[in-house]
């Protein structure tokens, strides 16, 4: 398989797993040092010093994935039924070991009587682990990133 | 025509409060019309033709420091057809231009010219108040914190705030350089309910257990990491601090002032469960970056006062009715009253002049541990504030109720000159005395 047709099918995977609430199977996607971001500000420089609506390592997705799937998460109750449409995936070269790659998603989510549509550039940075390609890092920069947000709970 | 004092009981507000329209376009006059707001910090227009938008309640302003050095809060309207002057969210200018007819202002709000002039009739006045920028009557700093007020006469700043003077104070004061200023961005979300019910949850240690159990239940359940630096904290450590036992919340209390005014203290104990916040910074470990602000500020203000400073263990003042602060995190909030079942958010962080950089960054990281709404804390108070709203809405029962600690208030003198009452933390005291400021500021 090209390192494209895998990169596709990963992102392909990373989706469906998020939309039909195997979160635990999508944390497994990501690698131990991982870093999830999705910053406040368009073009925003700064994780550290700048306010982000994400700031996730490998254990703060792990206790959203508690989160989700805990009885009483009260803003799951009904759980949010989401679509997210992958789209634009590209290879944008490598940077210290790791593959680049872009890609677009349009996200919708239901839940009722609420129902939300964003829409997002999307970088992953992806390292080969014993064989398996593992997210690294993955930045996720809404069109509305510094607009009032009302919840956001599943990750894009 | 409203009849308040049916509407308010000492330990109820009827639904009207949360869902007639009549009463919130009442609120906007009287309470946020006259009320003291907080605007903008200094730093944010530290030199002349600096500007920052910002709003007060639904109106638009724009604070600016003119060419003599002042502060003017501006309506951000063009007196021509009532454009918006300025889009930009900061910079720095020696003249608005309004984008419709290219009418233009000083920075201090005066018409400083206008398009075609010789098609005007001669002899114009220019000058006539009707056609500036209006100006916010009254614009006061306290410390660096600027405020404004819609209404000509009321109290001055400092009295309006009494001992809420304190939130501010407990910010600046953990500063090694007794300066703050303004960074890191900011952090928006809106919530379909009344201002009136995030603003009852700001000291509401009721509700930590039962809303917010399926986050610390998971977090409580995870083991540390290692860190950069060994104060650095781990989200993980503040989301389970919301499943502390209710002994730690009664112990932490809450205090209640004239004018809506309060702060709860902390239900945060330290990794080794020490009660007190989350960083034990007098012993903090050497080589830590908090040793080395614990330093500087021993050096600012001498070991006593330092010693008094961090012991100073607030979870968050309320500065009624828009404003939040959270010293030991830098935090600062405003609340925006949208419309009577909508409300706007906007959360801030300010920077420590002079404190390691990790100290800044332990606040920008407690602010998406807490206060985004990408956490894992925060949707689910959006869904319950946005429940009861539903229900205030639809009637089926009357009265939003506050009961716990009635009665049981002991009297506390703040800072040894302004009279309030103390509850235990699980006391509703806090919702009480913002229901009897209320009252109060909407009498006619």
């Amino acid at each position: 398989m090209s390192l494209l047709a895998e990169v596709e099918d990963l992102l392909y995977r990373e989706a469906r797993l998020l939309d039909e609430r195997q979160f635990e199977a999508w944390l497994a996607l990501y690698a131990d040092d991982a870093l999830y971001w999705m910053p406040a500000s368009w073009g925003q420089q700064s994780i550290t010093d700048e306010v982000s609506l994400f700031h996730d390592d490998h254990m703060t997705l792990a206790a959203r994935v508690g989160r989700l799937m805990h009885p009483r998460a009260h803003a799951q109750l009904p759980p949010s039924r989401t679509l997210h449409v992958v789209t634009n995936i590209r290879l944008a070269g490598e940077q210290d070991g790791l593959a680049c790659v872009h890609s677009a998603c349009v996200f919708h989510e239901f839940r009722a009587p609420d129902r939300l549509m964003l829409a997002a550039q999307v970088e992953h940075r992806l390292r080969r682990d014993g064989g398996v390609l593992r997210i690294v890092r993955k930045r996720v920069d809404l069109l509305e990133c510094d607009q009032p947000h009302r919840s956001l709970q599943i990750p894009i | 025509m409203i009849d308040i004092d049916s509407l308010v009981g000492a330990d109820r507000a009827h639904r009207r409060l949360y869902s007639d329209p009549a009463i919130f376009e009442l609120e906007m006059e009287r309470i946020f019309s006259r009320a003291w707001l907080y605007v903008a910090h200094e730093s944010e227009v530290q030199n002349a033709g600096d500007f920052v938008t910002a709003r007060m309640a639904r109106l638009p302003v724009i604070a600016t420091r003119d060419s003599e050095g002042a502060i003017n809060v501006l309506v951000n309207r063009c007196g021509h057809r009532g454009a918006m002057v300025c889009q930009e969210e900061r910079g720095n200018t020696r003249a608005f231009r309004c984008p419709y007819h290219g009418w233009s202002y000083r920075n201090d709000g005066t018409l400083r010219g206008v398009p075609n002039r010789q098609t005007w009739p001669e002899g114009y006045d220019f000058t006539r108040p009707h056609m500036q920028m209006p100006r916010v009557p009254r614009v006061a700093t306290y410390r660096g914190f600027v405020f404004a007020s819609l209404a000509e006469q009321g109290p001055d700043l400092v009295s309006y705030l009494g001992p809420a003077t304190t939130a501010i104070d407990d910010l600046l004061d953990r500063s090694p350089s007794g300066e703050i200023e303004r960074a890191g961005g900011t952090l928006r979300y809106y919530v379909n309910a009344n201002w009136k019910i995030p603003t009852e949850n700001y000291n509401d240690f009721g509700h930590n257990t039962s809303t917010h159990e399926s986050s610390y239940s998971v977090a409580r359940q995870m083991t540390p990491q290692d860190r950069r630096d060994p104060m650095e904290i781990r989200p993980v450590d503040i989301i389970r601090q919301n499943g502390s036992p209710p002994e730690i919340f009664r112990q932490a209390g809450v205090y209640a002032f004239e004018n809506g005014h309060s702060y709860n203290g902390t239900h945060q104990t330290t990794a080794g469960g020490k009660a007190g916040g989350v960083i034990d910074v007098e012993n903090a470990p050497e080589g830590s970056a908090y040793a080395e602000y614990w330093r500087k500020l021993v050096a600012f203000h001498g070991l006593e006062r330092a010693q008094k400073v961090v012991r100073r263990r607030r979870h968050l003042s309320v500065v009624w009715p828009s404003m939040g602060v959270q010293a030991f995190f830098q935090r600062v909030s405003v609340m925006h009253p949208v419309s009577v079942d909508r409300t706007e958010v906007h959360i801030r962080t300010v920077r420590l002049k002079g404190a390691p950089d990790l100290i800044f960054q332990n606040a920008v990281r407690y602010l998406a541990t807490v206060n985004s709404p990408g956490s894992i804390i925060l949707p689910d108070d959006i869904e319950v504030f946005e429940q009861a709203q539903r229900n205030l809405m639809q009637g089926g029962g009357e009265w939003s109720l506050f009961p716990n600690g009635l009665g049981a208030e002991d009297v506390h003198e703040e800072g040894g000159k302004w009279p309030g009452w103390r509850g235990n933390g699980l006391s509703e005291l806090t919702q009480r005395n913002q229901l009897r400021a209320w009252r109060k500021w909407m009498a006619p």
